[in-house]
């Protein structure tokens, strides 16, 4: 972690249904190059609605949002940094059911000046790192839920992104293999030094994290140093 | 007189070709249509992990016209068949003779590729517009 600041938000807003059901009501927020954060608070906070807006999954109402020096309200090269700069984790993975894992790792590679040999070594390699090397023409219907989950990582982490995020990616997996998928993504926060945002609603989860920012009714209601943790949160 | 008679044969024949054609086109717009649809989710994972809109379009359009090219050659298969058991099964009159000529084969094609195409660029344009998020969505 250095003190760059990687994502600024500033008085961030987003509704849905014309304005009708308000979400987002003022967000500020800052996270620094390398941090790993966790968001946490209860279901229809604006959790994942924030996370989306970070990667660029949805637009902004009002606000400033920048993020690894993409100006996200205009609107423009979103495709750009998502390819880039991002990668997602999705709670139900998200993987395309009637192509193998490795085709699903390779498909964010295809917007790079990587060849095709270059793209299958590459889902290779990180297929062997989430430890699913004899799965590589597997389709993903065939496999458990935190495989499933592990060739979604391989998958986020395809193009090298600068920040990885997560939401709830372990919310539909049994204690065990959840334990696994914290593992790796804790294990590549600290190897390759990429931002980590993780939401979730399990404190187990969020505790890894040197940050944990608590969301309420689309706002932030406080942010704080992991140190402080066991005094001040109960869930 | 056996003029008139032949001009209504024939103008029937082209009625009921035109007939044909129409049925079949709706049936093609209305598959691309209902199978791009159906994968505005896997679109939506495309947009997410950065796929441009281009591309996503360029990837449709690839797929409508293999599937339209394929239907087209399985159609004129199935077409030559049917009416080479009508011939043997002696159900056609001795005046209505069977032509098959190299147009009516590249004319099917044609306008099959077309109409796959728009049907398959129209809702992948749609659904490439969607924001990841609203894409993703759909089940
Ligand atoms: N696309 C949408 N259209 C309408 N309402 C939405 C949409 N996305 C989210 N919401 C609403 O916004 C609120 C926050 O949702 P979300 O960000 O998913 O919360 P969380 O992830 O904290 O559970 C919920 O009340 C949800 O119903
Ligand atoms: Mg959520």
């Amino acid at each position: 972690m250095n003190n760059k600041n990687i994502v600024k938000i500033e008085n961030l807003e987003k509704s849905y249904e014309n304005g009708n059901i308000k979400v987002l009501n003022g967000i500020d927020l800052e996270i620094k190059e390398g941090e790993f954060v966790s968001i946490i608070g209860p279901s229809g906070s604006g959790k994942s609605t924030l996370l989306n807006m970070l990667g660029a999954l949805d637009i902004v109402d009002n606000g400033k949002i920048n993020v690894a020096n993409y100006d996200l309200t205009k609107k423009k090269n979103l495709d750009e940094f998502r390819s880039e700069k991002i990668g997602f984790i999705f709670q139900l993975h998200n993987l395309i059911p009637n192509i193998s894992v490795m085709e699903n790792v390779e498909i964010p590679m295809y917007e790079t000046k990587l060849s095709g040999k270059q793209r299958t070594n590459k889902a290779l390699k990180l297929l062997n790192d989430v430890g699913l090397k004899d799965k590589t023409k597997t389709k993903p219907t065939k496999l458990s839920g935190g495989e499933r989950q592990r060739v979604a990582i391989a998958r986020a982490l395809a193009n090298d992104p600068a920040i990885i995020l997560a939401d709830e990616p372990t919310g539909s997996l049994d204690s065990r293999s959840g334990k696994k998928i914290l593992e790796l993504l804790n294990d590549l926060h600290k190897e390759k030094n990429v931002t980590l945002i993780i939401v979730t609603h399990d404190m187990n989860v969020a505790k890894l994290a040197d940050r944990i920012i608590e969301v309420l009714d689309g706002k932030i209601l406080k942010s704080n140093d992991n140190s402080f943790l066991n005094e001040d949160i109960n869930c | 007189m056996i003029g008139n008679t032949l001009d209504m044969i024939n103008s029937t024949s082209w009625a009921i070709s035109l007939l044909a054609i129409v049925i079949g086109r709706i049936g093609i717009v209305n598959t691309m249509i209902m199978s791009v649809y159906e994968r505005t989710r896997e679109i939506g994972v495309l947009k997410a992990v950065g796929w441009k809109k281009r591309r996503i379009l360029g990837m449709i359009l690839g797929e409508s016209i293999v599937l339209t090219v394929t239907s087209g050659i399985v159609g004129s298969i199935i077409g030559v068949i049917g009416i080479e058991i009508l011939k043997t099964i002696n159900i056609l009159s001795s005046q209505m003779v069977p032509v098959y000529t190299i147009n009516i084969f590249l004319q099917a094609f044609g306008i099959a590729i077309f109409v796959g195409l728009i049907g398959g660029f129209y809702p992948a344009w749609r659904a490439s517009k969607l924001q990841p998020t609203e894409a993703l969505k759909y089940e």
